[in-house]
């Protein structure tokens, strides 16, 4: 089985996901849920951290392509914290580095 | 008494037992134990005092069955009473009274065999003298008539656990037969042979083909000799004609259960002379038929018989076999939607494919396409070839994110959206911004990813014009073994109203390569998977290979390198010129 894990941290109103693993079709429906019960507490920042993922597929690519565009819906911030080469790589195929917001110190906005 | 009782463990075996110790202790020369037996009582045991004969009377009683009322057993079996017979010679309710006189009998005494259900059985006694009525006698019998229904009623209990659980152990083998298995038809072959001997001396499954007709899938017998002769005469008597059995039970979806099947009563169904001989040759002497039955709809039947063992059907056979075949008809049913999903997944994926490649002259190319999975889904994955102009050729490739029915209406959507974009517009960065307007207004959360590149030829050369929307760029194999990646980025197709793509030209001389690929090609996780380096450094070892050769090296490296079995669709494209 893949293996995957998210984790969840919160400080005044900033919620990182902390990606870890593989995230692909198998992993991918854990990862939309625990992205839809965030937004539902309404943060005002939500940080996505890569640095753990290993690999990531379209499914996943999706995930956060549609996150971006509900948090653009609902005027919140969504920042990426890019993963290693490999999976940063599949953004950069897609320009999506250049779409979506990547922050190098995710520390930076938490303190915020 | 009680002591004989608790050893035996069934009454056929406690009977002699009973009657020696009612004879013996208490003076009297021959005893008889009867049961009831579907509607009559019969005997089970004689006891005769040693030295003592009594042929005829003997002869008799073990021949003769009784209905209630009927000579001593019988009035015993109505009354649910003892009774005494000073000298049966004399009795006018005695039928046995000829052969009792006979051989010297006179005094007879009986006593019920009974539980709270009811008499189960009668004990007789009798002396060659005639006996003066004894009612402590009568008494103490009857106390033990009550004891020895008690050992009977318990044994029956036992037997009917065990027959349970024989039941219910059957059943969770077939089951787990069924659940185990998406082919039906040697998974019913399985269960058919799981029912012989244990609960039918024969067993078939028929099913129902949607054209009507009726197929055998199974037959298992305890003798393979009537196999053969069974199956010669249902090629003669089709039961799709037949008015009982197979052919009623699938017209009706409901079961039919044959306790005894009484030899005469074959005349009334055989068709003619020679069925009736086989139907008698078969032997058969209890039956019944269950629908194979799925979603209210009878999918088949399977059939038990009994010939040689003599077992005779009952209703709690007759629901395990129900039970049965609903789990068969289950299993069939989702085996059928499997089958048929997995069909429909097959067209729709060869309509989303061209059939065949076209010529092109002076450019060889070749296509490669594995569908992840069982093939029970549509994968993602595009590529089409096809003429655009004299001279001029369009080769794209293209993933749909995710599978199943929304993937391949998005698949066909793009696919068609880019061959009729390609008829009016030369320059493949537009031909994508038309693509991405239309998923975008079709307003699904799928997106795809598309290499777009337009080939033309240029005298021995060929210039290649080439787009990517979020597509991994194709890899470019010189002749002369150098590998680049062709193309530059570009947005994902269907996700943002203001697209950017990038163009990209090159020239390929003869000899030089270039090749398409989808990510199911380099799905490289840690530990497995071809990484694009490892897909690299493939084509340099295969430099002035054919485009065929190329495809078939990744394809199988592909393939190779994912042990488990793909994870993702792979599609591979590979145009070369010819040298």
């Amino acid at each position: 089985m893949t293996d995957f894990q998210v984790s969840v941290s919160e400080t005044d109103g900033v919620v990182s996901l902390s990606l870890t693993g593989e995230l692909d079709l198998a992993t991918a429906g854990r990862l939309e849920s625990e992205l839809r019960r965030v937004e539902g507490g309404g943060p005002s920042v939500l940080i996505i951290d890569l640095r753990q993922l290993r690999f990531i597929d379209s499914t996943g690519l999706r995930l956060i392509i549609g996150a971006d565009a509900r948090a653009r819906e609902d005027g919140r911030r969504m920042a990426i914290v890019p993963g290693p080469v490999s999976v940063h790589k599949v953004f950069e195929l897609a320009l999506l580095d250049k779409r979506l917001e990547f922050i190098e110190d995710p520390s930076t906005l938490e303190g915020a | 008494m009680t002591r004989v009782l608790s050893k035996a463990t069934s009454i056929g075996e406690a009977a002699p037992k009973i009657l020696g110790a009612v004879g013996e202790s208490l003076g009297w020369d021959v005893g008889a134990i009867w049961t009831i037996d579907r509607g009559v009582l019969r005997c089970v045991d004689v006891w005769k005092a040693p030295g003592l004969d009594v042929p005829e009377f003997e002869a008799i009683t073990r021949e003769k069955t009784f209905p209630p009322g009927v000579g001593l057993p019988g009035r015993v079996w109505s009354t649910g009473a003892s009774a005494w017979i000073e000298d049966v010679g004399r009795d006018d309710n005695f039928p046995r009274a000829s052969m009792a006189a006979a051989e010297g009998l006179h005094g007879a005494f009986a006593f019920p065999i009974s539980s709270g259900a009811g008499v189960l059985g009668v004990v007789e006694a009798f002396s060659r003298q005639v006996r003066e009525p004894d009612e402590d006698l009568l008494e103490m019998m009857a106390a033990i008539g009550t004891q020895i229904g008690l050992f009977i009623q318990h044994r029956e209990a036992e037997d009917s656990i065990r027959a349970s659980e024989r039941r219910f152990a059957f059943l969770a083998e077939a089951g787990a037969l069924l659940a185990a298995s998406l082919n039906y038809e040697r998974t019913l072959a399985k269960v058919a042979r799981l029912g012989v001997p244990d609960l039918a001396d024969w067993c078939a499954v028929d099913v129902l083909e949607p054209d009507g007709t009726i197929r055998r899938l199974a037959v298992a017998h305890t003798d393979p000799a009537k196999v053969a002769l069974a199956n010669r005469m249902r090629r003669r008597y089709p039961p799709e004609d037949a008015g009982a059995g197979l052919g009623k039970v699938l017209r009706t979806g409901r079961s039919e259960l044959y306790p005894q099947i009484a030899p005469d009563s074959l005349e009334t169904i055989a068709f003619d002379d020679e069925h009736l001989n086989i139907l008698q040759s078969l032997g058969l002497t209890s039956g019944m038929w269950v629908p194979l039955t799925a979603r209210g709809r009878t999918l088949g039947a399977i059939t038990f018989a009994s010939s040689d063992s003599g077992r005779v059907y009952g209703p709690e056979d007759l629901s395990l076999a129900d039970e049965l075949g609903r789990l068969a008809g289950v299993a069939v049913d989702n085996a059928r939607l499997y089958e048929e999903r997995s069909h429909i997944a097959r067209t729709l994926q060869r309509s989303l494919l061209p059939p065949r490649l076209p010529e092109i002259p002076g450019i060889e190319v070749a296509a490669r396409y594995r569908a992840a999975g069982e093939g029970n889904e549509v994968g993602g994955d595009f590529y089409d070839v096809f003429e655009v102009g004299k001279g001029a050729w369009a080769v794209m490739i293209g993933d749909v994110c995710g599978k199943g029915a929304g993937a391949a209406a998005i698949t066909g959507l793009a696919r068609h959206t880019l061959r009729t974009a390609a008829m009016s517009e030369w320059r493949p960065r537009r031909i994508l911004v038309v693509l991405n307007e239309a998923l975008v207004r079709n307003e699904t959360d799928e997106y795809c990813t598309v290499a777009f590149a337009r080939l033309s030829s240029m005298g021995k050369r060929v210039r290649v014009t080439l787009a990517c929307g979020g597509h991994p760029p194709p890899l470019f194999l010189g002749a002369d073994g150098t590998v680049e990646a062709a193309g530059r980025p570009g947005t994902l197709l269907g996700v943002f109203p203001d697209p950017e793509f990038a163009t990209a030209v090159l020239d390929l001389q003869p000899g030089d390569a270039l090749l398409f690929y989808t990510d199911g090609v380099t799905e490289s996780r840690p530990g497995v998977g071809l990484s694009e380096t490892a897909l690299r450094d493939l084509l340099v070892s295969r430099t002035g290979d054919s485009a065929e050769k190329l495809a078939d090296a990744v394809e199988r490296a592909a393939v190779e390198a994912q042990p488990d079995g793909p994870r993702d669709d792979i599609a591979i494209v590979c145009v070369r010129v010819s040298e």
